[in-house]
């Protein structure tokens, strides 16, 4: 999920190669199914919006992925795509570039309004009109449907790629192949609205969301409580829950609190478990054996911008490489994670296990390696490293700390960094904007389980030509980069794909040091005794159609007098 | 009670000058090799004997060595705003007139402002982390509380006997001043400036607690126990020994001024007893309340 704050997403997908500790238990399934009952979660901050085209952040998607569907969904507790309104996976075109769509005929909005292909279309082209606003406005992994860029220009009304067949089938066509289009189509963005209720609700739609999903939204008081209620038109498998209600303003150390004492079902379900609470969970007899875990496909790094002094020079680049204990951080995160000197997080096709290039220590560093090479680069005591600011994320306590431990890493190279914690919109701007960040410390999480997502949207060229909200904060543009990613986007044959986004890594890795690969993490989750089928979703931050409840509900505490209004 | 306070603040001020050379680990160097595999930070006793926190850091050692963060900008900043109190309010109360007014006004408006929200705009708009920028911000409120007392002091000192024979040899209002009034303040300025010292580390404390006052790694009570507060329920410590550090400090130095006053000026006590009450819960309250002050004395 773009650009990450704290850990957020959870990802099981093909296997867990690293991850066996635990049983690797992924779900809390005892008993037979019974259907009824209200699931309690809490969220700390209110939702951002229920418009699918402009949500981007794991709280937003847990509520969308609940009340929307798209042509195509992910099969299960997979990575496998399979049709959702589409009839049947998409009939795909011999050159790569056109995708047919044939609909099911028996969904309808839950305003009872029956789905046809009109009305993707229509959501597609509001989904990427610039007037939206949203995220995916002015191209990103959409900018490849034919005709897009006249439509973002101005020069055309519509979307020439986007057609509508008849009725129920869908056509759309792509300027270039692209492998992940079908990834692409699943993600929130993707997701089918009515006309109608856009109308009707004009500028507030966020808040008056109308789906096809399994639930609909009841009530949204702002800065307190969510409730969604099960869809009785739901065309799919209908959830057992009859309710979810979403306290606001709930901290998740305030959550995991009311969790014991009966008050919570799932605190927080888009966001790993806090540090202290977790481990205090994991030595508790109740709750041990609750816990569910899964790699979270994130990738943590130190970004150097490329076109900032001092990290022009690729010398100190390289030094850099070699400076930062990663075990450290590791611990720092309970052992919930695992070093990552590449560019793909695991289970994420593509990602090497142990890859480590640069030989360095277990540790992930090589001290003397990174002093030689300052030196090589000019620095010495008459002449030392300059004071650089270390821009972070502060999401919770534990993003000090990780900080505070590269800080003290690098004072052993003789490498003062000031540490510079920011609220996450406030570290998105300043990283976002070319020339105005030197060294930060980042987070990527995958959007969807293909690996062009841990490179086009942030490692090329067009991510890094921006002026604002860029995602490359390295800013990194090389030519020849560039020409593996196209070629690995179009590949057809998955192998040899694989093998170009493995040169891909060696070159970034070995070659241009546009950042310090760190860590990759696991995604801990937690429900109380009384929830059943509680599992962890590869790609989705939060499933509840799997969910069950028995016993009776948690008796609510009030919502705190400070929730935010 | 105070000679408590004094012993309490005199080893304080002992250990913290001699931090640097006492046999301790370096408190902002993280042992993560002797946590255990969870990352948990160490209970108190065995490696550690406050404990550690969830980066491997010594407790004990930070203890100390923010001590002396504590001290320094206790000091310093209510140094700074003894001298420029003093000289607001004595020189409001001798030249009076216009002087007066604007400064008392001035006063005023320094008073009405809510404290630690208008640290938190100053300091975010300066320079975070700043030691120096920290001190400033602390003296630069705290001064008023003592421009008022002195004001008031001054009023009456100046129309006693001796500053009138002072003047009437032909002495100007920088002699009477200095030679004249300045040494009957000086049992007030010890015993606010004692009561103040408690005053600048409890708001020092609390500035860095919210996240806007000494930075990282830098030792420092408010942020030990900002830093240790989602740790509250599985290492209790992280915050019981920094938060009873900034209990003692702070109860220590009032507990002194309490006593300073009492064997200073004994007949002053009723009068000043509004007063410096006042000033303490104000500065504690931090609410940009005193409501001591309406008894600010006036010449009779």
């Amino acid at each position: 999920m773009k650009r990450v704050n704290t850990a957020a997403m959870a990802v099981l997908g093909v296997g867990t190669i690293l991850l066996s500790a635990c049983g690797n238990s992924v779900s809390n399934t005892e008993g037979q199914p019974v259907s009824g009952g209200t699931l309690l979660v809490s969220f700390k901050d209110d939702l951002k919006t229920l418009d699918p085209a402009i949500g981007y952040d794991t709280d937003s998607w847990s509520f969308e992925r609940a009340i929307y569907n798209g042509l195509l969904d992910y099969k299960g507790f997979t990575t496998q795509l399979q049709p959702d309104i589409a009839a049947s996976m998409p009939v795909i075109a011999t050159d790569g570039k056109t995708y047919t769509f044939k609909l099911r005929k028996d969904v309808k909005f839950s305003n009872g309004r029956g789905v046809t292909a009109d009305d993707f279309k229509y959501s597609w082209e509001r989904m990427l009109d610039p007037k939206t606003a949203g995220p995916m406005t002015g191209g990103s992994f959409w900018g490849g449907i034919h005709g897009a860029q006249d439509f973002f220009n101005g020069a055309a009304t519509q979307i020439s790629g986007i057609k509508v067949v008849d009725p129920y089938t869908l056509e759309v066509d792509l300027d270039t192949p692209n492998q992940s289009f079908l990834n692409i189509v699943a993600m929130p963005f993707g997701f089918v609205i009515p006309k109608e209720a856009v109308a009707s609700a004009g500028s507030d739609y966020a808040h008056k969301p109308v789906g096809t999903g399994a639930f609909v939204l009841d009530k949204w008081t702002p800065g307190q409580l969510i409730v969604v209620k099960k869809n009785p038109t739901y065309y799919g498998t209908k959830p057992y829950l009859d309710e979810i209600d979403a306290q606001i303003g709930v901290t998740p150390e305030v959550g995991y609190l009311r969790m014991q004492n009966n008050q919570m079902d799932i605190p927080q379900p888009d966001l790993t478990i806090p540090s202290a609470q977790y481990i205090s969970l994991s030595a508790n007899p109740s709750y041990k054996n609750r816990i569910l875990k899964t790699p979270n496909v994130d990738i943590w790094y130190l970004a150097m911008n490329m076109n900032m002094k001092p990290f022009d020079n690729k010398l100190v680049r390289q030094a850099f490489e070699y400076v930062v204990n990663k075990a450290n951080q590791i611990k720092i995160l309970n052992g919930r994670g695992v070093v990552n000197n590449g560019i793909q997080a695991p289970p994420m096709p593509g990602y090497v296990p142990n890859y480590n290039p640069l030989g360095l220590d277990a540790n992930g560093q090589n001290i003397q390696k990174a002093k030689d090479l300052l030196t090589q680069a000019g620095y010495s005591a008459s002449h030392p490293f300059p004071a650089q600011d270390l821009v972070y994320a502060k999401a919770s306590a534990d993003s000090d700390r990780l900080a505070a431990s590269i800080q003290q890493d690098f004072q052993q190279v003789g490498v003062t960094l000031n540490l510079k914690g920011l609220a996450f919109n406030a570290f998105l701007d300043i990283t976002g904007k070319p020339n105005s960040t030197a060294l930060s410390y980042n987070g990527w999480i995958q959007d969807f389980p293909d690996p062009s997502d841990f490179i086009d949207p942030i490692l090329t060229c067009a991510a890094a030509n921006v002026t604002a909200n860029g995602g490359n904060v390295a800013f990194y543009c090389d030519k020849n980069a560039d020409k593996l990613a196209d070629q690995a986007r179009g590949d057809t044959n998955s192998a040899e794909r694989l093998k170009l986004y493995q040169q891909f890594q060696d070159f970034i890795v070995t070659q241009d040091f546009p950042w310090v690969p760190m860590y990759s993490t696991v995604e801990t989750n937690v429900a109380a005794p009384r929830v059943h089928g509680y599992q962890l979703h590869p790609v989705w931050p939060f499933v509840a159609t799997s969910i069950w409840v028995t016993g009776s509900a948690p008796s609510a505490a009030p919502v705190s007098a400070s929730a935010s209004p | 009670m105070a000679v408590g306070g004094a012993i309490f603040i005199v080893l304080l001020v002992v250990i913290a000058l001699l931090a640097p050379v006492l046999p301790i680990r370096n408190p902002n160097h993280g042992y993560y090799e002797l946590l255990p595999a969870n990352g948990a930070p160490l209970a108190p006793g065995g490696t550690f004997l406050l404990g550690s926190d969830p980066n491997g850091r010594d407790l004990l050692s930070r203890i100390i060595w923010g001590s002396r963060t504590a001290l320094f900008i206790g000091f310093v900043a209510n140094g700074l705003a003894l001298v420029v109190g003093v000289t607001v309010g004595a020189l409001a109360g001798y030249l009076r007139g216009w002087f007066e007014t604007i400064l008392m006004r001035l006063t005023d408006i320094m008073m009405a402002f809510p404290v630690l929200l208008f640290s938190i705009a100053i300091i975010s708009i300066i320079e975070r982390g700043s030691v120096l920028v920290i001190v400033a911000v602390i003296a630069l409120f705290y001064w008023t509380a003592v421009a008022r007392i002195v004001r008031g002091q001054v009023l009456s000192l100046k129309e006693r006997e001796f500053v009138e024979a002072g003047r009437a040899l032909g002495g100007g209002p920088q002699h009477n001043l200095l030679h004249h009034i300045l040494p009957h303040l000086v049992p007030i300025i010890i015993v606010y400036g004692t009561i103040g010292i408690a005053t600048s580390i409890s708001t020092e404390s609390i500035l860095s607690y919210i996240g806007i006052g000494v930075q990282a790694p830098t030792a420092d009570w408010g942020k030990m126990v900002a830093d240790g507060q989602d740790f509250m329920f599985l290492a209790p410590w992280l915050v019981i020994f920094p938060g009873l550090m900034i209990l003692l400090t702070v109860l220590a130095f009032n507990l002194i001024g309490d006593g300073l006053r009492d064997a200073l000026d004994p007949r002053a006590r009723a009068l000043f007893r509004g007063v410096i009450g006042g000033v303490t819960a104000g500065g504690a309250g931090l609410a940009g309340q005193r409501p001591g002050l309406d008894s600010e004395a006036e010449p009779t």
